[in-house]
């Protein structure tokens, strides 16, 4: 049952009140892709029950993901954009069989994981791998380098030590990095380099879907662009699938073709980058894009408090009724789906 | 717009020796940091004037945090100081954070100037916050500790404190001053929390405000509306501001001046439109080039600097940059002479970028 | 803005660099100073000699050697009642002089130090053995049940080790194996909540959700990740219990539920030493202060080697 990512626009918006752009034409998609996803999500929410804070109440939960549906296709560089608690992080974990969620159908390759136990995800683990934001902690600072890359082999029955080790020697090189390296420990490295070291881990087993959540972040400019480029290199070099979660708008505009734009557990817009980046028709968006410091429209004059501005301009417009898109927030919760009403109410 | 002003848009140099220029309120004259043998910082020349907003670029390792914290006289141990440091308050007093002579001022020296002449924000507002202490009673405790405050003895001075604390919240933008003064830190959201530090820092009106990447950890919605609010609270009080970051479109919408540093030293100096649209230094450019994510190759690929940065205390002697320049010959193993008409403005490289006549966007 | 130049982007290798880690200081200043070391570079500072290290090393192998001499040679047998030499002072002949039924002082201590170390060694064996893999099941399984193995522990804990001795040896005897075990399992609930409480902040850390996203299973992740990481703080809990054991075992052959009267133990002599306080108050002392030694040494040498085994982070958040 393969369903092509032709579905309308329209019903994916009836889903989850999302603006999607038709993502048919968007540059970038493998050459000869046959348009089914390599990943498929539909309709998947997740809640997280809070500790108890009163005898009398039930526990609170937490509406980490509210509905979000989306498809990436084999090839493509999808990025997910949000801000800091938009359920980004969840998304990847589901996404990654990491976390379960509480309804909704996640789909690897065609095959349905949501609801898989941990050991029926081997192929899974085999596929699709993750590269992480904290170069310090996504390391084991007891393990070394060798140890850490070749742990994916290892885990998935690749027990020869010497094929094992031969394949990181050749990782190592591919990211960037002196085959002797193997023998160190992640603390003797810098950031950009652990973020190397981490890449070299995640395509171990030679995945399909390389996931990166906030691979970038951490990281100082100039290594990141190092980062990026390399990054860009492997995925175009070996054919993958990329999906891309950031903060930061720029830096997913650079990465990828196709961008969804979460906030607070959804997604509120879909579409190529260039068209969500250009003309961001969510007012959400808006704000992202117009709070975001420009080097050259600093240079060009735009200061602090014409940001400022854009940005509370953007809000507003927020606050206004959207009468452009029809449907109501998925679930009854206490939180509104849309960013904050009254400018008084600053975050 | 006044005569300052105009002079400062113009981005000309001159600055020093002009008596119409506004008082400095901080100035670093060789300043150079040693921890255990190692140089961290050397050859450090700064200054920042009343009302000016100065920033500082670099990135890990290149030494801006430690001249903040210099600045401030907040070194760790192990780390000595040596050059010249002062800060001037804002009713005058002078204090020599760092004397050529005897090195690093005393703390109870040190301590009354902080929070009152220079005061600093920091990156990580949950721990720049005692999450012990109601938000309110952290911001009133600033002015109790200077006794900025005239009040009607001890019982009333803490109680004009705790309002004029409320008003401060109120001023930063916090809904509902009176209730946020009564709420722990991390009952705040992250931009809350940060702008209950803006206020702390503000209230003693300082003469210099430092901030070490104060918007970096906080969302970029947030960030932009915080950013305002420390420019608007810099100028209402006509104090100095020196920024330190990595991100290159922040300062460049925030401060007049820059400085750039890598390897402990600073490697360029000037307005920033100048800095940014026209570098010289090779580092500069490679790092312009390489923060500007809209900007690639022809293979699709960003512009990066080769190599990584070397650890504390092993960039190479003479020019600190030249393991990773392409320009870099035998000549840069001699520490190129700063070019330019002051500390303010000017670059040392011995091979800087040449300017073509119609350079710049 | 004009044309930067193009420079060559990675692609060359980069040389890790053997330096110090990326934040400095343990959190004293506020802001994370990235690549300033707050003490001379990582790689010296792992080499500076660990005075705790040495002192508690030298200590603990001081005892060890004496144990294990003990077995071949003593000044003169500890065994032996010699009435005619009864509390001697300390002369040539006897060293520290004599107990009240003419032992050898310096005997009974060497001998004495084999009590200890048995009953240290044993203790906190059976302690780590029961209280590592509890804390780390406890850490691992879902949260009810962790927080249910929890309980139980916190029920053993308030238990007091001595009664727990005193059972066991009204079931079992007198004994040294006896004392042994109860110290043990006295001692297991200390480890299983140290070990609980780190095996949950490494759960919670980016590497293990890497390792789960590379397939390994849990039993895997405990084993290569949960185990190495809370390895300091089970030896610096071992080197606390192994105090801890050694007082209670002197406590319990001062009650006279340790070992039998016959073997000579530290606890006993503190014991017997004590009518005697103003008589021959040496007879308490020595004692005491090999008791007091011997804790210190375990405790430094504890604290020596968590800090040479952490791998040179100065702080993991």
């Amino acid at each position: 049952m393969t369903e092509s990512a032709s579905e309308s626009a329209a019903e994916r918006a009836r889903g989850a009140g999302v603006i999607a752009h038709d993502a048919q034409e968007s540059p970038g998609d493998a050459a000869g892709a046959a348009g089914s996803p390599i990943i498929r999500v539909r309709d998947v929410t997740r809640e997280f029950r809070r500790a108890r804070t009163s005898l009398l109440r039930p526990a609170p939960v937490v509406h980490a993901l509210r509905g979000v549906s989306l498809d990436v296709l084999p090839g493509q560089r999808f990025g997910i954009v949000g801000e800091s608690g938009c359920g980004k992080s969840t998304l990847l974990r589901i996404v990654a069989g990491l976390d379960r969620p509480t309804s909704g159908s996640v789909k690897i390759e065609g095959q349905e994981i949501s609801q898989l136990p941990e050991r029926r995800l081997g192929f899974l683990r085999a596929q699709l791998q993750l590269v992480f934001q904290d170069p310090r902690g996504s390391l084991d600072p007891r393990m070394r380098v060798r140890e850490i890359i070749a742990e994916p082999l290892v885990a998935q029955g690749h027990r020869n030590r010497r094929a094992n080790l031969e394949r990181v020697h050749e990782l190592l090189v591919s990211v960037g990095l002196q085959p002797d390296a193997a023998d160190r420990y992640p603390h003797q490295f810098s950031g950009g380099q652990r973020q190397r070291i981490s890449i070299a881990r995640a395509l171990a087993p030679d995945p399909r879907i390389l996931v990166a959540d906030e691979p970038v972040s951490a990281l100082d400019v100039s290594v990141r662009a190092q980062v990026l480029n390399l990054v860009a290199e492997l995925v175009d070099r070996l054919n993958l699938t990329l999906v891309f979660v950031s903060h930061d708008l720029s830096v997913v505009r650079h990465v990828c073709d196709q961008v969804a734009v979460m906030s607070r557990g959804e997604i509120v817009e879909q579409g190529p980058v260039e068209q969500v980046y250009d003309a961001p028709a969510h007012p959400y968006s808006r704000q992202l894009v117009a709070a975001a410091p420009r080097l050259r429209a600093a240079l060009a004059g735009r200061t602090a408090a014409d940001l400022a501005a854009e940005t509370l301009a953007a809000r507003k417009a927020s606050a206004a009724p959207r009468s452009s898109v029809s449907t109501t927030p998925t679930s009854p919760t206490t939180s509104p789906a849309t960013p904050t009403s009254t400018p008084q109410d600053l975050p | 717009m006044s005569a300052r002003e105009a002079a400062r848009k113009a981005g000309g140099a001159a600055y020093q020796g002009d008596a119409s220029m506004p008082p400095h309120v901080a100035e670093v004259r060789n300043l150079a940091v040693r921890v255990g043998g190692l140089d961290l910082l050397v050859d450090v020349d700064l200054t920042v004037r009343r009302g000016e907003r100065v920033g500082l670029i670099g990135e890990s390792g290149s030494g801006k945090s430690l001249t903040a914290l210099s600045v401030m006289g907040l070194l760790g141990e192990g780390l000595e100081p040596s050059g010249q440091v002062t800060v001037t308050g804002q009713d005058g007093r002078v204090t020599e954070v760092v004397d050529p002579e005897r090195g690093a001022a005393a703390e109870p020296v040190l301590a009354r100037m902080r929070g009152r002449d220079v005061a600093m924000i920091f990156q990580e507002p949950m721990t720049a916050l005692n999450p012990t202490m109601r938000v309110g009673e952290q911001v009133a405790e600033i002015m109790t500790i200077h006794r900025s405050l005239p009040g009607a003895g001890a019982g009333g001075f803490r109680a004009t404190a705790r309002a004029r604390a409320v008003e401060l919240l109120d001023k930063v933008g916090l809904p509902d001053p009176a209730d946020a003064a009564q709420a722990y830190p991390h009952q705040l959201s992250g931009g809350q929390r940060q702008r209950v530090v803006v206020a702390m820092a503000l209230a003693n009106d300082p003469a210099l405000l430092i901030c070490d990447e104060p918007t970096t950890a906080l969302d970029v919605t947030v960030q932009a509306l915080v950013l305002d609010l420390i420019v608007r609270g810099v100028e209402a009080r006509d104090a100095g501001m020196l920024f330190i970051t990595h991100d290159l479109a922040v300062v460049a919408s925030v401060c007049e001046r820059v400085l750039v540093m890598y390897g402990g030293r600073v490697v360029e100096a000037g307005p920033v439109h100048e800095v940014f649209t026209r570098p010289r230094h090779r580092y500069t450019r490679g790092l312009i080039g390489a923060s500007d994510l809209e900007l690639t190759r022809a293979d699709g690929r960003l512009y990066t600097i080769q190599g990584s940065v070397p650890g504390a205390g092993r960039f190479p002697a003479g020019c600190v940059f030249r393991n990773r320049c392409t320009h870099a010959t035998t000549e840069c193993e001699q520490l190129p002479p700063w070019e330019g008409p002051g500390p303010e403005q000017g670059f040392a490289c011995w091979h800087p970028v040449v300017l073509r006549d119609e350079g710049g966007s | 803005m004009s044309e930067p130049t193009a420079v060559p982007s990675a692609g060359p290798p980069d040389l890790p660099t053997a330096g110090p880690a990326r934040t400095g200081g343990a959190g004293s200043t506020p802001t994370r100073l990235r690549g300033i070391p707050e003490a001379p570079a990582g790689g010296r500072r792992r080499r500076r000699p660990a005075g705790a290290l040495l002192v508690g090393g030298a200590i603990v192998v001081a005892v060890v050697v004496i144990a294990l001499v003990s077995f071949v040679w003593t000044p003169h047998d500890p065994g032996i009642v010699n009435a005619a030499d009864r509390l001697q002072t300390s002369s040539w002949r006897y060293w520290l002089g004599t107990d009240r039924f003419g032992r050898d002082v310096v005997s009974l201590l060497m001998v004495g130090s084999r009590t200890t170390l048995l009953v240290g060694i044993v203790a906190v064996g059976v302690a780590m053995l029961v209280g590592v893999p509890l804390g780390i099941l406890a850490a691992m399984v879902p949260r009810w049940w962790g927080e249910l193995l929890m309980r139980g522990n916190d029920l053993l804990l308030a238990f007091p080790a001595l009664l727990l001795a005193i059972m066991l040896t009204a079931v079992h005897g007198q004994g040294i194996v006896t004392a042994m075990i109860a110290i043990g399992i006295a001692s297991i609930p200390s480890f299983a909540r140290v070990v609980r409480s780190g095996a949950l902040s490494v759960m919670k850390t980016e590497y293990v959700l890497a390792a789960r996203a590379a397939g390994r299973r849990p039993v895997g992740i405990a084993l290569r990740h949960v185990l190495p990481n809370v390895a300091s703080l089970v030896i610096v809990q071992a080197s606390v219990s192994f105090a801890i054991a050694v007082l209670a075992e002197a406590a319990l052959s001062y009650l006279g539920l340790g070992a039998p009267p016959g073997t000579p133990s530290w606890g006993r002599m503190l014991q017997e030493g004590q009518e005697l306080l103003f008589v021959a108050p040496r007879l308490e002392v020595f004692p005491g202060v090999c008791i007091a030694l011997a804790v210190l040494g375990f405790n430094l040498l504890g604290d020596g080697l968590r800090d040479h085994f952490d791998p040179r982070l100065e702080d993991r958040r």
